[in-house]
């Protein structure tokens, strides 16, 4: 850890109790652990070098508004929109991103509703209330519980389900997943994953089993970051964690989607980091479908310093905007970590895709079954699938059930 | 504006015959634009994605479509022809009839059609005794395979998918149209009734419209445009363009006349 980690350190989102654990020894976050597969690829290479060489500080209204003029944007355009220069042009951004979206994506707006199955997790990720330091109500859902919420689930209208679990393959190991694959299957069209990075091999399994959809979450793109707020578990390992969605597809996913938790660092080189991640794996397999989200912090049990509001809701649109304007034919999600009212306006300029009927707690979907386990975050948009669904045809919205058959 | 060349004029798909040369296509979809494209557009034709065809659930698109409407079902998801073939199947298994429009699609940047792949799910399908309906990038030689593959019409695109570019590929376009004896129908890419009219009045059998409905303001007043820009551009090329405009200059009395005449 260089000096400058340290010092950064001192501020930010550290509880005492996780100053405690700093210092420790802690394995080298940059080199693979047996049984990680490791893959020729020159893409992270590629991202760590442009994120370090991005200074938003070189550009102006000029580079700005020559972004805005293109219909095809280049990484550059992509960084200037991302600067702070672009601020004052949010207005025209949000315009800007309105068109780009309809243009590919009409006035559909894609519903789904995530699924924890499990929190069990061996990781340290220090803004995260699942962390396997936090005293949490652990759980994980057999088949029959499973197969209980997906009912539920399903009988809201919702065709496409994403499956969470937290990262434990001990617990949640890949046949379990791919059990919860083969029966999401049985009642939705479209089945994402967001659970533990594996290999190729295990994603192409999982993509039998019925799955179509990963993501990962990089969280911070700045690997010494990422080192200091990753303390512990095989989620230390930072390019097998980057490398994730490239392992996805060539296991014969149909799409991959990519995040970083914005407000962890430097939320501009975050966001810059992320879309051209996605824009360099689309061009290294174009039939590759893309999604972005764009989650920022939110309060977690046991660290009262974490909070959102480094990134406000300007930067937000921000974000969600040049993500559009340089991926116009990405999916973007919005979570229920935002509240209706953000939500409502981010997909009419630029989102296309909304979870309704949340909840983040394990089971807790269906009336019969109590929540096993705690949620990993507060959610702010507790709207159920039918208001989301009548907000969006009363924004003028066509809200999209499915969109995909598995073959 | 019917006129008594028009009367007789109708488009015949697979021996099916409609009366408007107006086909809704699939990528923006909601029931005003059905409801508009049908009652102000003179839709008869409408396209169904089947991996939006939400069995059973809400916003189920099978449940906006009337009766005595042709259903065209498309293959879009497929990135193979084996994809697409096992899509057509299935639309088939719900009751979609046997039409089918096939897209296969391995970009996922520019939604291009994989002419290659194109082809053969073509041959699989027309041998299954499917109508089909090859969505392509226009090629002559693709063309000519795809006839010979069994399609009912041939579907070139006018330029990529969403973008209202209009029509791009227009001078291969009308290759397809000199040298093919199918249906050619304009997919893709028409942004403004003017395009339609110009794709129409190059010959062009029947033009699939949909983002540029579906994005319009007025979404039952732009039906209504493309519905007449579609008969206007029609009737230009029954009626026959001028030389002048068709083929670049040409007289309109003949100038060696006067050789005949002193022969004769
Ligand atoms: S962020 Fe994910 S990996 Fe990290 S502690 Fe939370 S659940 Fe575990």
């Amino acid at each position: 850890m260089g000096q400058a980690n340290e010092a950064r350190l001192e501020t930010g989102i550290f509880s005492e109790e996780i100053r405690e654990h700093l210092p420790k020894n802690r394995i080298n976050h940059m080199k693979y652990l047996p049984g990680m597969e490791a893959i020729k690829s020159d893409v992270l290479k590629e991202v760590i070098a442009a994120r370090a060489g991005y200074d938003y500080k070189a550009y102006g209204p000029k580079e700005v508004r020559q972004a805005l003029n293109k219909d095809s944007l280049s990484p550059e355009d992509f960084k200037a929109l991302l600067s702070p220069a672009a601020l004052p042009f949010l207005e025209e951004m949000a315009q800007a991103a309105k068109v780009r979206t309809r243009e590919h994506y009409g006035n559909s707006i894609y519903m789904f509703t995530p699924l924890y199955i499990a929190n069990y997790c061996e990781n340290y990720c220090i803004y995260c209330g699942f962390n396997c330091h936090n005293k949490i109500k652990r759980a994980k859902l057999n088949a029959k519980e499973i197969e209980t919420e997906m009912k539920a689930i399903a009988e809201t209208g919702l065709k496409e389900i994403l499956l969470l679990t937290g990262e434990s393959s001990k617990m949640s190991d890949v046949k379990y997943i791919g059990e919860a694959c083969k029966i999401a299957r049985e009642y939705f069209n479209v089945v994402g994953l967001e659970v533990y990075p594996m290999n190729s091999e295990d994603y192409a399994y999982l993509q039998k089993c019925g799955a179509d959809y990963v993501t990962v979450f990089q969280e911070t793109y700045d690997s010494d970051r990422y080192e200091t707020l990753h303390l512990a578990g095989h989620k230390r390992i930072f390019p097998y964690r980057f490398n994730a969605q490239e392992r996805a597809l060539m296991g014969g996913m149909r799409g991959v989607g990519f995040a970083a938790l914005l407000g962890l660092d430097d939320f501009r080189k975050d966001a810059f980091a992320t879309g051209y991640h996605a824009y360099l794996l689309q061009r290294k397999y174009p039939q590759a479908e893309i999604a972005l989200s764009c989650p920022r912090l939110r309060p977690i049990i046991n660290n009262e310093k974490i909070n959102p509001m480094d990134v406000h809701e300007a930067q937000l649109v921000q974000v969600v905007t040049a993500y559009r304007l340089f991926l116009p034919y990405a999916n973007i999600t919005v979570s229920t970590r935002e509240c209706a009212k953000v939500r409502q306006h981010l997909v009419q300029m630029g989102a296309t895709k909304i979870s309704a009927g949340v909840s983040v707690a394990i089971g807790g979907h269906s009336d019969d079954s109590e929540a096993k386990g705690d949620e990993q975050f507060e959610i702010s948009d507790a709207r159920t699938v039918k208001e989301v669904y009548d907000d969006l045809v009363d924004q003028g919205l066509q809200p999209v059930m499915s969109d995909y058959i598995y073959l | 504006m019917e006129t008594q060349q028009t009367k007789e004029d109708k488009l015949v798909i697979g021996g099916q015959v409609f009366d408007s040369r107006f086909i809704l296509g699939s990528g923006k979809y909601s029931l005003d634009l059905i409801k508009a494209a049908i009652s102000h557009g003179g839709a008869q034709m409408i396209t169904l994605a089947l991996r939006r065809a939400n069995q059973g659930g809400v916003g189920n698109i099978l449940d906006f479509i009337p009766k005595g409407v042709t259903l065209l079902p498309n293959t879009s998801g497929a990135r193979n022809a084996k994809e697409a073939v096992r899509i057509a199947r299935l639309a088939r298994e719900l009751g979609c009839g046997d039409f089918v429009k096939i897209e296969v699609i391995r970009d996922s940047k520019y939604l291009l059609p994989d002419n290659q792949e194109t082809i053969q799910a073509t041959e699989m399908l027309a041998k299954e005794g499917f109508i089909v309906m090859p969505y392509m990038y226009p090629d002559l030689n693709v063309a000519r395979d795809l006839k010979n593959a069994g399609a009912a019409t041939i579907m070139p695109l006018g330029s990529p998918i969403g973008s209202n570019k209009g029509l791009c590929t227009k001078e291969f376009i009308k290759i397809l149209i000199d040298e093919i004896d199918l249906p050619i129908i304009v997919d893709a890419g028409i942004g403004r009734p003017s395009d339609a009219c110009l794709a129409m009045e190059m010959g062009a059998a029947a033009v699939m419209i949909n983002t540029a409905i579906a994005t319009a303001r007025d979404v039952v007043s732009m039906a209504a445009a493309f519905k007449n820009a579609i008969i206007a551009g029609r009737a230009a090329y029954l009626a026959g363009l001028g030389r002048v405009i068709d083929k670049g200059a040409a007289a309109s009395s003949p100038l060696t006349g006067f050789l005949q005449e002193q022969e004769g």
